[in-house]
């Protein structure tokens, strides 16, 4: 079988339009996981064994279980509840929140990572719990979480072709659907690999040269 | 929950296709990661920026991309159908093998200098100086980060189903969709996963233990044995991450 250009043609603009969709979900998925992995990263360094065991268990538990089977979960199971979400909701949830349980790792070490003169300093300071996190410890964390939380951010923008699996018209679905309605999946699905390649590979150039000027 | 006890064996059947896909995937990424991490130290340069494009390529799609591509768009070029489980395997493999071929190149120059200084003064060949000074001292260094990729392996195995090899995932969403079970079916199937690889970790970890090099220096050196508390799982980020 050889390459068709006039099909490629034909359909790149749904590829294009399956591209746009894959960057949104994407966006909306990293904003829930950047706020909630901080969320999980505070609760699980928390002083009570009561917040800080259960909150470790489920960080434990989201990352050594399967993505697209918690996608399936939440999909299939939230409607018995009698609480109907729709695959984009699902998908920016499930994703969102699978690798908030990453990005809580990130900041964690990134958290630890804050030189213990730093803490000193703050309590000789007088300063109170939240100004010394949001003004001590935070901005010399974040910043060294921003390489681990810039793999996931790529990590995640590959993933998101699992959606596939609840009928979210992502960048693979329209590839396997356009390539299945018209037999030929040699274009759509090479294209698509290629759209996945032509944004991943230069974001973790730039990553890479962002961890060079600006690393420890 | 009663008919999920009758649907339980066929869940079983399905994590013994997912354990032996993981097995097998494990075998063929321990390979491809040794093979291209060693190749990405080469002093050759086409050997190095050969392997650097192999290990490129597959850490810019994800499992599930590949695996179509594999498996629809593949046999169209070559003329013959590759069976769902060889697809599987070889994906998952090139996939996870090229995350940890990260984790063997640094391990790799993370040997001293001298060592490799005195295997050519030994007069030893390249191959005998990799085999037995280089490798072995790496080893310890890439058990960690092999254990994180070998659990990455597993979770991305649950695609498999996709092109029909019949795993827990795969038998899971039938069973849905044949009885309108859900939260048991799903539950069980993600509690299948989380032993598996609480397994995993574990042998991960007596693996590395019972490695014989460098113990006395791990020991001297806490920030390497520090491991993240409770069921560590979590090893650091995702091996071959960038660093």
């Amino acid at each position: 079988m050889s390459w068709d250009w006039s099909y490629t043609w034909e359909i790149l603009p749904e590829l294009l339009k399956g591209l746009l969709l894959t960057i949104e979900v994407t966006a909306l998925a990293a904003a829930v996981a950047a706020i909630l992995g901080l969320v999980w990263a505070l609760l699980g360094r928390s002083r009570w064994a009561a917040v800080r065991l259960p909150t470790r268990a489920v960080l434990e538990f989201v990352r050594g279980t399967p993505l697209v089977v918690q996608i399936f979960f939440v999909f299939y199971v939230l409607p018995e509840y009698g609480i109907a979400i729709s695959a984009l909701l699902t998908g920016v949830l499930v994703l969102g929140i699978h690798y908030s349980m990453y990005a809580a790792e990130a900041y964690r070490a990134g958290i630890e990572a804050v030189p213990r003169g730093q803490w000193e300093a703050a309590r000789a300071l007088h300063l109170s719990p939240a100004w010394t996190w949001r003004s001590v410890i935070l901005p010399q964390s974040v910043r060294r979480s921003i390489p681990p939380l810039g793999s996931y951010l790529i990590a995640m923008y590959k993933e998101t072709a699992l959606l596939f699996a609840i009928g979210l018209p992502v960048l693979l679905a329209e590839a396997k659907v356009v390539g299945t309605s018209s037999f030929r999946l040699l274009e759509p699905l090479t294209l698509a690999g290629f759209m996945y390649l032509l944004i991943s590979y230069p974001s973790s150039l730039l990553l890479r040269r962002w961890e060079k000027t600006h690393g420890q | 929950m009663d008919s999920i006890r009758e649907y339980l064996p066929t869940l079983f059947d399905g994590l013994q296709v997912t354990i032996m896909v993981t097995v097998l995937g494990i075998c063929a990424g321990g390979i491809v990661a040794t093979v291209l991490g060693t190749a990405r130290t080469a002093h050759a340069r086409v050997v190095r920026w050969t392997a650097t494009a192999i290990v490129e390529f597959f850490r810019g799609t994800s499992v599930i991309v590949q695996l179509f591509w594999a498996y629809y768009v593949l046999p169209t070029l070559t003329g013959n159908q590759i069976a769902p489980l060889t697809a599987a395997i070889a994906v998952l493999g090139l996939n996870c093998g090229s995350y940890a071929s990260e984790a063997v190149r640094g391990a790799i120059q993370g040997v001293p200098r001298g060592q490799s200084d005195a295997a050519i003064a030994l007069h030893m060949s390249p191959w005998l100086r990799l085999r037995s000074v280089i490798l072995p001292q790496a080893l310890p260094e890439m058990m960690p980060p092999f254990g994180t990729a070998a659990i990455d392996l597993l979770k991305a195995s649950a695609v498999v189903g996709f092109v029909n090899v019949h795993d827990t995932t795969f038998w899971a969403t039938q069973i849905q969709a044949l009885t309108g079970q859900t939260i048991g079916v799903y539950s069980v199937t993600l509690v299948m996963y989380f032993v598996v690889a609480l397994v995993l970790a574990a042998l991960f970890r007596a693996g590395e233990r019972a490695l014989p090099l460098r113990r006395v220096e791990r020991r001297a050196q806490p920030h390497l044995r520090a491991r993240p508390r409770l069921l560590t799982l979590a090893w650091g980020r995702r091996a071959g991450e960038s660093r």
